[in-house]
């Protein structure tokens, strides 16, 4: 019992549980030994915004890599007299039987005998088109190597040649092409060339900043204009200049490789500057002096003691360097310089969505454009995450 | 004195840093001299105590000493027992020998040890770089070693952020000390710890200085500490070492106005007969040294030779050195 100083009342001290002391203790057991890396998880685990945006960003990659199984139609799928189609509508309750769960009905085309506009019209009394789960449709290739043709979902019976109505979530293009299918799709390359781009510029960063810091000297300061020369050149113009350079005739990968090289060529820049900054600073931190003093050798300095110490910061990087890659690839693709047509991207998506004329009258074809915007912020919120939880001043 | 008794010789020992300006075609401006013409010598199983104010190059000489820094000027020699090592020019065989042998015990027991590193890995890493052992064996040795310093067996597998400053200062000492090394540069290893845990520490180097038989070169701020474990004290002004002897010599028969001068702040219970003496100055700008001493601006005693001529270190008794013009012409007070 003590006393309260300023009232001079006793107060009764909290008895604490013998168990919930020995759950307090059993918990420091597990930081005492947690590595850093296993703090950083943690606290990560902690920022749920982080951890939702990751689940989901996590989701889209899977999809990238299957994108058939989850686009319920291919990506060159065409469905004539469907050219231009709105957004489905999905149903849920028939007017005779009531709740059937999603369905769709057929769409007829008409024109507007005075404006020659065109509009669909649902035929709302004709028959029902059920959605279902896992539902066979076109054939596609699972990495390139296995074929199947069973999807996420679909309209039933859609593989069975019957005539079924087909279910657009975000309408179609032109030629009759199942948007949603196609951004699946296109996420493919949208999606990866920013892994691979951040990859390349990762490289190039790290050795090209690691050697400036830890060589020092002349090279050092011919890296440091490099950098600051490379920086002053605005980017979007170099981006163009290297991808007209590269020619229109060669394959698809082929391309999408010359791609993540255009978008790496000024991506290392920033990067490289982290890393020789922080060499430097650590290359003088005790305990890299204290391993030069136990006798290792300047590789295992840098290898075992400084690159670890700041890899944390290395990753947040690299995650909020993503989204500018994906919306480069995207302007290079919406001015059809990055990728070529037949590939699908997202950036080629939303060359369909230059004209005014276009938007007006299908709205749909902006959604890959909401597409981007999202995983943009997704990805920032990943590396928001992340940095609050590799900060090390939090500890 | 023969070579028997002295592990560490060093003569003239200067270690400048030059000051750049920036950019790509920056040129040398001029040097900080941190540590300018040291001569001393460590004998085998003694302290050494260098005691200093703050910026006076004690840390620098210290890293010298343990070849963190790379010496602009001098001769070092290290006596071991399997041979002598000439500091200056040693090859790669001698270099691992050097590092087996001489150790550093660091200042700040938060910034010294790698945080994304196990216990077990940082004590253990003088032993694997040098090819003492590894695995299992490394394990046992460091196990050894770190019951030695008062850590416990169990403590192996974590991290650092999970000790106290204490406990990490002790892992520091169990780095340098699992070697096995000769001799232990010791910089300032208790300034960053509460005062209770400073004696805890101080007397735990003791005991090891006895069971391993180490020299420690103990660098310090903090005359208290100094006097408690050295058998000997160097005192540091501005990279110059100003006055070396034997520490009740030094404590009670100061020779150099700098000593006294530290001497007096050293902080005492009792205040009756004791003097302080107010400390005229700042600490020298060491980009701007003045001319002749570098400590007559701030020196009671200084005459007109102060100011245009360095003096240089002689001999006044045994093993007592001092650099001073104005021996013996006034009786300094010591404690």
């Amino acid at each position: 019992m003590t006393i309260d100083k300023e009232k001079n009342i006793p107060i009764e001290e909290e008895e604490v549980p013998v168990e919930i002391l020995e759950q307090i203790s059993a918990r420091d057991e597990k930081i005492y030994y947690a590595s850093q890396g296993q703090l950083i998880a943690w606290r990560f685990q902690r920022h749920k915004l982080a951890m939702i945006s990751l689940v989901i960003l996590v989701i889209m990659y899977i999809m990238a890599m299957v994108p058939g199984f989850f686009a319920p139609y291919g990506k060159d799928q065409r469905f004539k007299g469907y050219s231009y189609a709105p957004i489905s509508k999905i149903h849920l309750f028939d007017e005779e039987e009531g709740f059937v769960g999603p369905f769709v009905y057929a769409l007829t085309q008409e024109i507007d005998p005075q404006t020659f506009k065109k509009t669909f019209v649902p035929n709302e009394d004709g028959t029902i088109y059920r959605i279902s789960m896992f539902v066979r449709g076109t054939e596609y290739k699972i990495v390139g190597n296995w074929t199947s043709d069973l999807h996420l979902f679909g309209v039933k019976g859609q593989n069975e040649g019957e005539n079924v109505a087909p279910m657009f979530l975000f309408g179609t293009d032109q030629v009759g092409r199942d948007v949603f299918s196609r951004t699946i799709y296109g996420s493919q390359i949208s999606l990866t060339i920013g892994l691979i781009g951040v990859f390349m510029s990762f490289i190039f960063g790290i050795t090209l900043g690691g050697l400036a810091g830890y060589v020092g000297g002349l090279f050092d300061a011919v890296v440091l204009v490099i950098i600051d020369l490379l920086q002053t050149i605005p980017q979007l113009p170099l981006w163009m200049t290297l991808s007209a350079a590269v020619p229109r005739e060669i394959p698809v990968v082929q391309r999408y490789f010359m791609m993540t090289v255009v978008l790496s060529f000024l991506g290392w820049t920033g990067l490289a500057r982290v890393v020789r900054g922080r060499l430097l600073a650590m290359r003088e931190e005790d305990f890299a002096l204290a391993a030069k003093g136990a006798g290792a050798s300047n590789w295992r300095i840098v290898m075992r003691h400084l690159i670890p110490g700041f890899s944390s910061h290395l990753i947040v990087t690299i995650t909020i360097n993503i989204p500018a890659m994906i919306l480069g690839e995207v302007a290079l693709g919406f001015l059809s310089l990055g990728m070529q047509k037949p590939a699908v991207s997202w950036g080629i998506l939303l060359q369909d969505a230059q004209n005014i004329v276009a938007i007006a009258h299908q709205p749909w074809l902006m959604i890959p454009a909401l597409v981007v915007i999202v995983t943009v912020l997704l990805f920032n919120f990943v590396g928001d995450g992340l940095r609050d939880a590799a900060d090390p001043f939090v500890m | 004195m023969n070579s028997q008794d002295i592990i560490l010789d060093v003569k003239g020992l200067k270690k400048y840093f030059p000051l750049k300006s920036g950019g790509l075609f920056g040129k040398v401006q001029g040097y900080i001299k941190a540590v300018d013409d040291v001569t001393f010598y460590v004998k085998r199983g003694e302290t050494i105590g260098v005691v200093g104010e703050s910026g006076c190059g004690k840390t620098t000489l210290g890293r010298c000493i343990s070849l963190l820094y790379e010496p602009t000027a001098g001769d070092v020699k290290v006596y071991l027992d399997e041979g002598v090592l000439d500091v200056g020019n040693m090859n790669k065989e001698e270099t691992k020998k050097f590092r087996r042998n001489v150790q550093m015990i660091f200042q700040d027991p938060y910034a010294s040890l790698n945080p994304r590193m196990t216990v077990l890995n940082i004590v253990g890493e003088s032993l694997l770089v040098n090819d003492v052992a590894k695995g299992d064996e490394m394990e046992q040795m460091v196990g050894q070693i770190v019951q030695k310093v008062g850590l416990k067996v169990e403590h192996l597998r974590r991290y650092p952020h999970s000790f106290s400053g204490g406990q990490r200062q002790r892992i520091g000492i169990a780095r340098a000390l699992v070697i096995n090394p000769q001799l232990v540069v010791a910089d300032e290893p208790v300034s960053a710890l509460d005062v209770s845990i400073q004696a805890q520490i101080l007397n735990q180097l003791k005991d090891l200085q006895k069971d391993f038989g180490l020299s420690y070169m103990f660098v310090s701020h903090n005359m208290s500490v100094i006097r408690y474990m050295s058998d000997r004290i160097m005192v540091m002004y501005a990279g110059k070492l100003v006055e070396m002897a034997p520490r009740e010599v030094l404590l009670n028969h100061p020779r150099h106005p700098y000593t006294e001068l530290l001497l007096s702040a050293v902080p005492r219970v009792s205040r009756r007969g004791s003097f302080r003496l107010v400390t005229p100055g700042e600490p020298p700008d060491l980009l701007n040294l003045p001319q002749g001493c570098v400590f007559n601006p701030r020196c009671k005693y200084a005459k007109e030779v102060c100011k245009e001529v360095a003096p240089s270190l002689v001999q006044v008794g045994p093993d007592h050195f001092v650099r001073c013009h104005t021996l013996d012409e006034f009786e300094l007070k010591g404690i």
